[in-house]
């Protein structure tokens, strides 16, 4: 409801009779790609495709409108339709720019939040040279938009410059079914390029909250009830009626999350190497940490680029949350986060080619092998597709 | 030995022709505030948004398809057509900048710049007059 208000309130602005017609800017991005595993023998989608050809998965369309309402503001709204939710269009962006000077800028709206040095500009496929930015650190989540306060500055350090940026903000919604809430969202990142090469780091901190209480009760009851355990008021009681573990201990309610990422990128003589590295965690929570990293490789030819592209997603399962003193609890602690974390693990080797066909216009084709370390069994994915801008 | 010479002839011309095509960056004649290349690229990418005496610059290009756009992209900002528009998408939709306002031709950019002391722009340097002030060639 907020966000639509929000949405609807600036699309207000940008298409109200202040604002000469003229004065708005229309311009957008969007891919069209299809894919799919071509080794049918295993069950499991990867990156959502499976055996049978699918053009729904990646595509988008996107339309920014932007307006110009006078040297010092502007309005902007990005509407985006993706395949993968049937093309049902959403307010991507909504937000007002104060240009505070020439090196400063506030953004107050609704945004994309930097939790990784490109997650910004993740559905914008012409922006870069792959199919996708390497899934391992770009998911594409719900929570990757948020309402808030963005302030970017940038400024010059001898033949290099430096962009600072920070976001204060919150978001609201469903994460694989459960409520999720992050509050008092705080990021900083700081990047700085010189010609051919730049890098960056970013820390994010909130508070986040996952509505799945009633499924780890659940959960203890159905495997450890027949034993005599039960859950009562958040504590889990042995047979004896004895508190053995406090269930704090593994929702995520108002605890901790804390993000951290660097990468580097070098552009040399035709050249393209990318690297990122990103941590993150819930602490107190069953959220296990999560570390995730991608390498890329890539040579430019005239027109075309071709990139391979490592990339790991891994967690830490250091089950810090596994601390009962009774064995059976701590039992079924490492069995949950288990069963949560260890069928995400995998491992993918791809080969990237960019052709800039036409202004605006560039082909994709990929060819990924994925790994699952659990399975322990490999998929090969093709897609191919267009990314545009106008 | 004939067909030989002409070869050669036409290639001489060919290269000399190239390198005599070169591009003028120009501004408004009232603009004092001074530029080195440098500064030229990183009005172009949007990192200088404002001269020296605090005015917005207001950046103008010519189109994608005309041959000034490409070799001034090339020369003066070390990248292609499709890098630079890569380079902009990754701004222009994240509200970090605007992309260089287009004009159609020569003509229309000596007009533009000098109608707005705040503007910058490229064209053809045999297409240069009186009307603007060329800061850098390339």
């Amino acid at each position: 409801m907020k966000k639509t208000l929000l949405a609807t309130g600036l699309m207000a602005a940008i298409l109200s009779s202040q604002v000469q017609a003229s004065d708005i800017n229309f311009s957008g991005y969007g891919s069209i790609r299809g894919g799919l595993l071509v080794n049918d023998d295993i069950t499991p989608q990867y990156f959502g495709y499976d055996d049978k050809v699918d053009f729904k998965n990646e595509s988008l369309f996107a339309l920014q409108a932007k307006a110009h309402l006078n040297d010092k503001w502007n309005a902007t709204i990005v509407l985006q339709a993706r395949g993968e939710e049937d093309f049902k269009v959403e307010a991507r962006w909504a937000y007002l720019n104060y240009q505070l000077s020439p090196e400063t800028t506030l953004t107050f709206g609704r945004f994309a939040l930097p939790y990784f040095r490109n997650s910004d500009t993740q559905d914008i496929g012409y922006s870069h040279n792959y199919s996708r930015l390497p899934t391992s650190i770009y998911l594409g989540e719900e929570y990757d938009i948020i309402e808030g306060i963005r302030v970017m500055h940038s400024t010059f350090i001898g033949d290099g410059d430096i962009t600072f940026k920070g976001s204060y903000g919150s978001f609201s919604g469903e994460v694989s079914g459960f409520g999720f809430e992050l509050d008092n969202i705080l990021q900083a990142s700081v990047d700085y390029t010189y010609e051919w090469f730049s890098v960056f780091a970013g820390v994010l901190s909130a508070d986040a909250s996952v509505d799945n209480q009633a499924s780890f009760n659940g959960g203890l009851s159905a495997a450890l009830g027949p034993f005599g355990y039960s859950v009562d008021n958040g504590m889990a009681l042995n047979p004896g009626g004895v508190a053995v573990y406090d269930m704090e201990n593994l929702y995520a309610d108002d605890d901790s999350a804390f993000y951290w990422s660097t990468g580097f990128t070098i552009d040399y003589e035709n050249w393209l190497l990318n690297a990122e590295y990103a941590a993150y965690d819930i602490d107190d929570s069953f959220v296990e940490e999560t570390k995730v990293m991608y390498v890329s490789l890539g040579y430019r030819f005239d027109k075309a680029v071709v990139s391979f592209v490592h990339q790991d997603y891994d967690t830490s399962f250091g089950y810090e949350q596994a601390s009962s003193a009774d064995p059976f609890i701590n039992a079924f602690i490492v069995g949950t986060t288990d069963s949560i974390y260890r069928p995400d693990a995998y491992d993918a080797q791809g080969i990237h080619l960019r052709y800039d066909a036409d202004e605006g216009i560039a082909y994709k084709l990929e060819f990924t092998v994925i790994n699952n370390d659990l399975a322990d069994e490999s998929a090969s994915l093709v897609t191919f597709g267009v990314d545009f801008i106008y | 030995m004939n067909l030989f010479k002409t070869m050669f002839a036409t290639i001489l011309l060919v290269a000399s022709f190239t390198s005599l095509a070169d591009i003028s960056v120009i501004i408004n004649t009232a603009n004092a505030d001074s530029f080195d290349n440098q500064k030229i690229k990183r009005i172009y990418l949007g990192k200088i948004k404002a001269f020296s005496n605090g005015d917005k610059v207001n950046v103008l290009t010519l189109e994608d398809s005309a041959p000034e756009t490409e070799l001034f992209r090339q020369s003066a900002l070390k990248k292609s057509n499709s890098q630079f528009k890569s380079y902009w998408s990754k701004l222009a939709f994240t509200g970090k900048g605007t992309p260089p306002t287009e004009v159609s031709n020569s003509a229309e950019m000596i007009n533009a710049i000098k109608a707005d002391s705040s503007s910058i722009g490229f064209i053809d340097s045999s297409a240069v007059t009186g009307d603007v002030k060329v800061i850098a060639t390339f």
